[in-house]
């Protein structure tokens, strides 16, 4: 029995024995619906937005790094729990990795991030500038 | 007999062959994609905490994991020296993905590695023709594990509240629109988000009616290993919750998606089957 089932119960038991080791994971994907999104997206510094795609990034990627940054250095995060200190943290190492991706030196620009939430069945939009990269 | 039929998942040289061929050239693309787009690692995760994998930008290195990459794939798919090809296609894959998974982007690539490790673990049987029925079905053991394990985390992290919480569902359906503006600015994104929360706030009970649904499929994901029908059944029946989450909210976890619609659907050979039956069916009129 084991031996026939042998790769199920590796993969199953390395996932809620080792969590986030890549290749086990426990797929945690959307396994809650929060009362909260985050969106970040750029601007210059005449608070134009960019295009994210002009600096070889998507908009799913620049969020995907907050988080990684943010649960790396322990950060409590989401549902703007955020404190003014973390973000500016997060925000200088999202700048970083967004120039890394960009060969040549990048203009001033502004990290932004989005808030979405509901108050009431309300939905409420908050934009706040988390970094400035000079 | 046994609730688990392992036995019925026999399959023929064509539907191994053609597999193979889906798998490896699915594997390959974002085995190629991953390497020439990694720069360094960010936020080391799994074997990245214990090794630097920064060498991996090198550009000697690219070439070397490509040309590795290359030659294992075309004798994997020759179905000769299966050994040493999974055993290379393992380890390049779980270097190459763990360092994109370290540089902050999640693209939910684990699957792919461990379905060779499965296939390789699968050689260790000894009798030849039950051993190429157990790499496959080792394969779908681990698609199976995949979706148990999502289901696990819902139940552990949220519950019922997962379906009750169903009303905070347009935050999400919005977001994949939002991420979207943010990377081209294109109003029209922004258009599509409003029309989504509406048809959530109007439709509330069949968003928890279709979450519920998908709660049961993941959860009841071991039934994909009673037969090979089941598979094929419980295939179609993914496919369509992996539509339905793409249209509302714009998501495509496609590392996960893809290598279970050729494990258990094999879309290739059906399609060819389903030719060959038809022009056998005209020849004969």
């Amino acid at each position: 029995m084991i031996k026939n089932y042998f790769a199920f119960i590796l993969f199953v038991t390395g996932g809620l024995l080792l969590k986030e080791a890549y290749p086990f994971t426990t797929f945690p994907m959307y396994n809650e619906f929060p009362n909260y999104a985050y969106v970040f997206y750029l601007s210059d510094s005449s608070s134009k937005a960019i295009p994210l795609e002009r600096l070889h990034m998507g908009g799913g990627e620049l969020a995907h790094n907050y988080f990684a940054i943010a649960n790396a250095l322990r950060f409590p995060n989401g549902k703007n729990l955020e404190t003014e200190q973390h973000l500016s943290i997060i925000g200088q190492k999202m700048a970083r990795i967004i120039s890394q991706k960009n060969s040549k030196p990048m203009p001033r620009f502004q990290i932004h991030r989005l808030y979405f939430y509901k108050q009431q069945d309300q939905l409420k939009k908050q934009d706040r500038v988390i970094f400035t990269a000079q | 007999m046994s609730f688990l039929q392992h036995n019925s998942f026999k399959y023929n040289n064509l539907e191994w062959l053609l597999l193979r061929l889906s798998f490896g050239t699915y594997w390959l693309y974002n085995f190629h994609w991953s390497i020439w787009h990694f720069d360094q690692v960010q936020v080391p995760v799994g074997i990245a905490q214990l090794i630097n994998l920064n060498f991996l930008s090198e550009y000697g290195v690219k070439i070397l994991f490509t040309i590795l990459a290359l030659v294992s794939l075309g004798s994997y798919l020759l179905g000769k020296y299966y050994r040493t090809s999974l055993s290379i296609l393992f380890v390049i894959s779980l270097l190459v993905f763990t360092a994109e998974e370290s540089a902050g982007v999640f693209y939910r690539v684990s699957l792919l590695s461990m379905i060779w490790l499965a296939q390789l673990l699968a050689l260790f049987i000894k009798d030849k023709q039950v051993q190429q029925d157990q790499m496959i079905f080792f394969s779908i053991q681990i698609i199976s594990a995949a979706y148990l394990l999502a289901a696990f985390s819902k139940w552990s992290f949220s519950g019922l509240s997962w379906v009750y919480d169903a009303k905070y569902f347009d935050l999400q359906a919005l977001k994949g629109d939002y991420f979207n503006w943010a990377t081209d600015l294109q109003k029209a994104h922004l258009a599509i988000a409003k029309t989504k929360v509406q048809f959530v706030t109007d439709h509330l009970r069949l968003i928890q009616l279709l979450l519920a649904l998908s709660l049961v499929l993941e959860s009841a994901a071991i039934l994909i290993l009673r037969t090979k029908s089941w598979a094929l059944n419980y295939g179609l029946a993914l496919a369509l919750m992996h539509l339905g989450i793409y249209l509302m909210m714009d998501i495509f976890i496609a590392p996960v998606a893809i290598p279970m619609f050729i494990f258990l659907v094999n879309p290739v050979y059906k399609g060819i089957h389903f030719f060959q039956i038809k022009s056998k069916a005209s020849t004969s009129v």
